[in-house]
């Protein structure tokens, strides 16, 4: 395969001094026109300088060492056989061109939208941090405004059990008072029943008595003894008169 | 591989078999019968594992919650499959089988992208390792299925809403096609891989005996190679898709074992 | 068809399940609980302000 590759390249080579000086006097035609109009002049220029700049290497003493290493080894390797060009080459090269392709196309590609991904995240994971900065500073902000709550808990406290004690003693002096005006008014009503049933006594007496007497009053010889006794104290009166 | 000689130059005719050859790396002969290797697929699926496992390493970005452009592939695998198993099997019970969906898609994605790389091995590419996954696959859901549900599990047997005349033969049927859902699944992977790889390497013959013909078949030459090249784009396109398929249906089948739809 | 060749068929099955059961070990074990930890924590960030202000 290398001696037919090697053939095939010296019947190119064969055939292209041949195809070279024919050229060469077209091209310096068509070239003379060109160099008028000036524009062009610049590419051929720019075009071999992009080439060398692709090449690896910083300087053209090392891009020349690396070209010049680069076809050494690969003309050692395709010599000694390790390296057979065959249709494993065809397909290297596909599959090569193919990831080369990808990578040069969908790279930049695949960052943009990585980046994305990642901004989408930092903005949401940021905006999560501020709103919970805000929260936060809020709710600082509310507990700060109860902070003076201890001293007006602790006053409003003391007045509520001073509050408390002084409801206890009205409590007491109230049940105190109640128990006396209590007191009094049993006595008041023992008092009044007394005075009722002295009352009933005397009048029961004064009613015996004069009943007594109205029954003495009845019987002749108490009337005669009464008229007797008041005529007796009539002559005593006239008599003293 | 056969020699053929012409004119002292001696020739091998490669076949495009050839690449999936199986050759011995290292291997001992233990024990009289025993031939123990490493062989090349071991090798390659070692160096697929391996591989996968240096790129999580590598992709962690110091366990920091904003993602670079590394993690952010390795999150949205993650997601991906995440969607695929919370959608084919149920989204609550179906995470169990989580870890081993993702294996399986881990480990055929990369095993075809490792056969895409030029003069490697394509493991996927042989039957028995296909083969061997979808049959225990098929057989742990069915065996799942008959954990779970009993002799019920022959429900899955039947189609819903099917005549009472019809269902002998739709039984039979259905029972057939759950029986080939065992080869269909390996054999579709391993035939895409093999088919692909295979038709590559034709083509490329042919182009590489086009191409040296001659300076002018040089030039003509470049046709069949882009196609070549636009075939190589389908392949890594194949390689992605496939291990989706597998994955999406295993997924199904775990959940008509699981659920008998 | 060198697929089809057995005597390599029980070398390619153990190998394939060796991997396949080490990288399950490996991913559920030290992989995965990392990615839900990351997720976990983003949500739980992303929902604090929910969270302080209820």
């Amino acid at each position: 395969m290398a001696s037919r590759l090697a053939r095939t390249a010296v019947g190119a080579a064969r055939l292209r001094p041949s195809v070279v000086p024919r050229v060469l006097p077209a091209l310096s035609t068509v070239a003379s026109p060109r160099y008028s109009s000036g524009v062009p002049s610049e590419d051929p220029k720019t075009k071999a300088q992009s080439i060398i700049d692709s090449l690896p290497g910083s300087n053209l003493m090392s891009k020349t060492a690396i070209l010049s290493s680069a076809a050494g080894l690969s003309i050692y390797a395709l010599s000694n056989e390790y390296y057979v060009v065959n249709e494993e080459t065809v397909v290297a090269f596909c599959l090569l061109s193919v990831w080369g392709g990808l990578i040069k196309f969908g790279g930049p590609l695949y960052k943009k939208w990585a980046d994305e991904q990642s901004d989408k995240i930092k903005n949401i994971l940021n905006s999560a941090r501020a709103d919970h900065t805000q929260a936060v500073k809020t709710r600082i902000g509310d507990v700060k405004q109860m902070s003076g709550v201890i001293d007006i808990t602790k006053t409003l406290f003391a007045v509520s059990k001073e509050t408390a004690k002084l409801e206890a003693e009205a409590y007491e002096l109230e049940q105190r008072t109640a128990l006396a005006a209590e007191a009094k008014t049993v006595l008041d009503s023992w008092v009044r029943y007394e005075s009722q049933v002295k009352q009933r006594q005397q009048k029961e007496l004064a009613q015996t008595v004069i009943a007594k007497v109205q029954k003495e009053l009845e019987n002749p010889k108490v009337l005669k003894q009464i008229l007797e006794q008041s005529v007796a104290d009539v002559e005593k009166i006239v008599s003293k008169a | 591989m056969s020699t053929l000689s012409f004119n002292n130059i001696s020739t091998e005719v490669l076949s495009p078999l050839n690449q999936f050859e199986i050759r011995d790396l290292l291997s001992i002969d233990a024990l009289g019968n025993l031939h123990i290797s490493i062989t090349n697929i071991g090798f390659y699926l070692t160096i697929g594992a391996f591989f996968f496992l240096v790129i999580n390493l590598l992709s962690i970005n110091y366990n920091r919650l904003v993602s670079n452009s590394w993690s952010i592939s390795q999150e949205s695998l993650y997601a991906t499959i995440h969607s695929i198993v919370t959608s084919q099997i149920n989204p609550r019970n179906g995470q169990i089988y989580f870890p081993f969906i993702y294996t399986l898609f881990i480990f055929i994605l990369i095993n075809n992208l490792i056969g895409m790389v030029p003069y490697s091995f394509a493991s996927t590419s042989h039957f028995v390792v296909t083969f061997a996954l979808s049959f225990t696959i098929v057989l742990g859901a069915t065996i799942l299925g008959f954990q779970k549900h009993g002799l019920e599990f022959f429900s899955l047997l039947v189609p819903a809403g099917c005549p009472l005349a019809l269902l002998p033969l739709l039984v039979l049927i259905e029972f057939i096609s759950y029986l080939a859902r065992n080869i269909s699944l390996g054999l579709r992977l391993a035939a895409n891989i093999l088919s692909g790889h295979m038709l590559l390497h034709i083509l490329a013959g042919f182009t590489y005996n086009i191409m040296t013909s001659g300076i002018i078949f040089f030039f003509l030459g470049l046709i069949p190679l882009a196609f070549i090249i636009a075939f190589s784009g389908l392949e890594l396109g194949i390689a992605f898709i496939q291990a989706q398929v597998f994955v999406v249906l295993t997924s199904g089948y775990i959940k008509d074992a699981l659920d008998l739809h | 068809m060198p697929q089809l060749v057995p005597f390599y068929f029980v070398n390619e099955i153990t190998f394939t399940f060796v991997i396949i059961t080490l990288m399950v070990y490996i991913l559920s074990k030290y992989i995965l609980p990392r990615f839900v930890r990351l997720f976990l924590s983003r949500t739980f960030i992303s929902k604090l302000s929910d969270i302080s202000k209820k």
